[in-house]
């Protein structure tokens, strides 16, 4: 009977060190096809729960891969699977050509995520809109303060996001404005450049009072790869 | 190498700048605790989800796009000032009832939310 | 207040296995649509939020007991 391949990343050619295990203790198999290796661990009847321990013996796995140094990898998602060896094989054949642009897409840089909270709360008596209708009536000035809190808040994160995609081969980002204005953002930056975007997320901490910003990372390129289910 | 962890003494702490607290979570920890089986740490009061909570998250919902749909139209002037006071006003009283029974329920502004898997949180 | 350092440690863990989570289970920072209400005229607007106060000032009639019991 042929094994389930539970799926960690795709790889330019090189596989894991042996000898190395995966989840729940199996052990690592790169399959090799046309310069692509596709790193693996069999599993007869695997139930892959996504479980706190599960998901870091996953990312400890992809970040082995990703720390070598020796080339670009694309991460799997958790609980990815092919039914076997062969249909590995052939997947590496077939969509060779998305997987080698991914890989060049992403060769170099690794991912940061951004965290943001953003309270503008700050005296909101005195926007100007406000004070210009107070004689139009509370309800104006409800709408008109949610309005200018909506706006003021939108543009600290702005103003977070755009100097930090600045410093990024590329970037993703939402930003949600109830009940609080968030944001939350993935980078993918060149290995080089990455004490440069660490600083300047200490700098915009430091002069946003509105604002409460955390940078995770690095982080191999997951929203970047563009690697969906094999 | 930025890449190198070996100097990190906690693998599972990733942060790399800035200074994280709870409030930057918001709503996600639900998620996570829906997410995940076997949470390590799981906060057993986040775990309760109770009807009442369900449709005042329902009603949260409706407000905040309803909310949103109304400050759009004053964006681009397409309301009277009739019209965006009696908004206003009724925006306000509905917020007033919603306070007074989330108090009544005991529930806070993190407890009205939803997630939906793949698609996030609903709010 | 100040957050103790246990706490942050907590906090940077739970960051941590949130951008984790975001990564391997929904790969990755997605762009989550918005939901937009397609309301055509302000009226309709203003009577469902009529509608919505109303029905939470019949709840807070009907639920007019101390704080519901925990029960999971």
């Amino acid at each position: 009977m042929t094994a389930t391949r539970y799926l960690y990343a795709i790889t330019e050619g090189f596989g894991p060190a042996p000898g190395a295990s995966g989840l729940r203790g199996a052990p690592l198999a790169g399959i090799e096809e046309g310069g692509l290796v596709m790193v693996t661990s069999p599993h007869v009847d695997l139930r892959a729960e996504a479980d706190e321990e599960d998901l870091w013996s996953h990312e400890a796995v992809v970040e082995s891969l990703f720390d070598t140094g020796e080339g670009a990898i694309l991460p799997m998602r958790f609980g990815t699977t092919l039914p076997g060896e062969a249909a590995v094989r052939a997947a590496l054949r077939d969509r060779a050509p998305e997987w080698r642009a991914a890989l060049d897409r992403v060769r170099g840089a690794i991912e940061l995520g951004v965290r943001a909270q953003i309270d503008v709360d700050a005296a909101p008596e005195q926007s100007p809109s406000v004070r210009r209708t107070e004689a139009a009536g509370p309800g104006t000035a409800y709408m008109l303060d949610r309005l200018g809190q909506g706006r003021l808040a939108a543009e600290v994160a702005r103003s977070i996001h755009a100097p930090l995609s600045e410093l990024a081969r590329e970037s993703a980002h939402v930003i949600r404005n109830q009940p609080t204005t968030m944001m939350k953002a993935a980078y993918l930056v060149e290995e080089v450049v990455v004490p440069d975007f660490q600083r300047e997320v200490e700098r915009l901490e430091a002069s946003l009072p509105d604002a409460a910003i955390t940078c995770t990372g690095p982080w191999p390129p997951y929203s970047f790869s563009g690697s969906e289910r094999a | 190498m930025t890449r190198r962890l070996e100097s990190r003494r906690d693998r599972r702490d990733r942060v790399l700048a800035g200074h994280p607290d709870m409030s930057l979570f918001g709503d996600e920890l639900d998620r996570l605790d829906r997410a995940l089986t076997r949470r390590v740490n799981a906060d057993p009061e986040r775990l309760e989800k109770g009807l009442a909570q369900l449709v005042m998250t329902l009603v949260e919902l409706l407000r905040q796009l309803m909310e949103r749909q109304a400050l759009r139209r004053i964006e681009g002037g397409s309301l009277t000032a009739d019209e965006v006071e009696r908004l206003g006003e009724t925006f306000m009283l509905l917020e007033e009832r919603m306070e007074e029974l989330k108090e009544q329920l005991g529930l806070e502004d993190e407890d009205l939310n939803l997630d939906l898997g793949p698609l996030g949180n609903l709010i | 207040m100040t957050t103790t350092s246990l706490e942050r440690s907590r906090a940077a863990r739970e960051v941590s296995l949130l951008d984790l989570v975001d990564r391997l289970l929904d790969g990755g920072v997605v762009i989550h649509g918005d939901i937009t209400l397609a309301v055509a005229d302000v009226d309709l607007v203003y009577v469902g939020l009529r509608a919505l106060v109303a029905s939470v000032e019949t709840m807070k009639r009907e639920v007019g007991m101390p704080r519901l019991g925990s029960a999971l």
